[in-house]
């Protein structure tokens, strides 16, 4: 194992991914991307829409393998070695993405069920997160009678309560209201700082990111790194600048 | 519901049939009895059937032969689906060939049936599968190939095994399309199984049709019939039960579409 693979909970080393263009030829979402994400890291992926950050999402999760160079996730091949990667990781999505025919008690208890964790542990598990998350009474409720805002809960405690040390999460409040986002966004930070994981957050807003991440990478189409800032000590003169070099980078 | 409104709604329900048989009890004074039997002869003639164990078994075999056929349909379709959902050549090549299958009647069939095979079983069962089989087919895959995109990536997420993902996420999401299929090819495979009895069989609902076709005996051809209409009824009774049960997590909008 190399230095940057022992330091890295991700790593992305020359990384290119494309699709077949439908008239013909390629379309390159990724190109020769290295990146290293260290544990316990919060980094915010920032970039205008169709910039590829869903596929370099989809790459560390393993739904998709690259065309080129390597993706590594804690050491391991996450297309190759998906199965070892289980409890690993964990995602909270643009939306819900919550089983219709689950209430939201076992909707969140989703992730330690393909985890084989035995019933009785699950549903306390998936019951304290609801809890947590303010559901307390909603636990036996189907999606269907959620509000959009108590979904994203459900979908948050699901991804919580497998303790995977990894989250990934695909702009989890860009459907909700301001409000809602709002405040989610406040209590989603408190619980990802407090369980210590390594977070990577996908937006394309400049204020979530500045608000969310220790480290912002900025993608330009297609996906390569036009800007990586760290932001822990950054003051409040440094962020207003840093927030105008973002924007420079997006407009490149 | 409340009472008054379930009162009417059975009536309503029931007003058509209660009209159907006046007209048959009028039909019946009016012509003779190898044309329109009285209501009376016919319902007689009926409960005579459920009520004696030898007539019974006819109509149970008829029973057992059409779940047969229709289970048998069902799990060939759904894993022929299932192949033809995850590999496309295949349902590029297997499609023409069901939908050729499909294009053959169920008399055909029949025929076919008897030249081929020997036993009564085997060939009502050889029928009932191949006349059910395209329509199980074809409903699955639709099914499958709907499934959300967006669901299927949430539950690999969490890298299941294939079992699990069968489990939590295709089969529950395919339940409400494998319950329509059953509704549908429940009414078709009724009917298929009495040609198929008519032809080839010494037993069942089928071949006590054609008895009664020798005999001119009209009340006992309807009497026979209304044996098979209530046992698709109670299917789709059973049916709808398990829908009501199943798909209770959907929801119901005040006014409707």
């Amino acid at each position: 194992m190399t230095v940057a693979e022992a330091a890295s909970e991700i790593l992305f080393e020359g990384v290119s991914k494309w699709f077949p263009a439908p008239r013909g030829g390629k379309f390159v979402a990724v190109e020769r991307v290295d990146l290293a994400i260290a544990r316990g890291e919060r980094l915010a992926l920032l970039g205008q829409t169709g910039c590829g950050k869903s596929t370099l999402f989809s790459l560390i999760a393993g739904l998709a393998r690259p065309n080129a160079g390597r993706v590594l996730v804690q050491g391991r091949d996450p297309f190759r070695a998906f199965a070892a990667l289980r409890g690993h990781l964990a995602i909270v999505f643009q939306n819900d993405r919550l089983l219709p025919w689950r209430n939201a008690l076992d909707n969140a208890a989703l992730g330690l069920e393909l985890m084989d964790v035995p019933a009785a542990e699950r549903r306390d598990r998936a019951r304290h997160w609801l809890v947590r998350l303010g559901l307390s009474g909603h636990e036996a409720d189907y999606p269907h009678a959620l509000s959009g805002g108590m979904r994203q809960r459900v979908a948050i405690a699901r991804a919580f309560a497998t303790d995977a040390p990894i989250l990934l999460c695909d702009e989890p409040f860009s459907a909700l209201d301001e409000l809602t986002a709002q405040r989610l966004r406040r209590e989603f930070l408190a619980l990802v700082a407090e369980t210590g994981r390594t977070a990577v957050f996908i937006t394309h807003s400049i204020s979530d990111a500045l608000e969310i991440g220790q480290r912002i990478v900025v993608l330009r189409r297609p996906a390569c790194i036009a800007y990586d800032v760290r932001l822990e000590a950054a003051g409040d003169d440094e962020r207003v600048a840093i927030r105008a070099q973002i924007r420079a980078a997006l407009a490149t | 519901m409340t009472p008054a409104a379930w009162l009417l709604r059975m009536a309503t329900v029931a007003l058509p049939f209660v009209v159907v048989v006046f007209a048959w009890q009028i039909a019946s004074w009016l012509l003779p009895p190898y044309i329109a039997p009285p209501v009376a002869a016919v319902f007689g003639r009926a409960l005579a059937i459920l009520l004696h164990w030898p007539t019974l078994a006819e109509v149970l075999a008829t029973v057992a032969r059409t779940l047969g056929g229709l289970v048998g349909a069902f799990l060939i379709g759904a894993a022929l689906a299932a192949a033809m959902g995850r590999m496309t050549p295949l349902a590029r090549a297997v499609t023409p060939l069901l939908t050729f299958i499909q294009g053959i009647p169920g008399l055909s069939w029949v025929v076919f049936a008897v030249i081929w095979f020997k036993g009564t079983e085997t060939r009502i069962f050889f029928i009932m599968v191949l006349t059910g089989l395209p329509a199980f087919t074809f409903q699955m895959l639709d099914a499958y190939r709907s499934l959300s995109r967006d669901l299927v990536e949430m539950v690999l997420s969490f890298r299941p095994h294939r079992a699990q993902m069968l489990r939590v996420l295709i089969l529950p999401a395919m339940l409400p399309e494998i319950l329509t299929a059953w509704k549908i090819n429940l009414g078709n495979a009724s009917r298929v199984v009495v040609l198929a009895e008519l032809v080839g069989a010494t037993s069942g609902v089928g071949y006590e049709l054609m008895q009664q076709q020798q005999l001119f005996d009209m009340a006992g051809a309807v009497a026979w019939t209304l044996q098979l209409v209530l046992f698709v009824l109670v299917v789709q009774g059973l049916i709808a039960l398990i829908e009501r049960r199943a798909l209770r997590y959907r929801a119901v909008s005040e006014r409707q579409a």
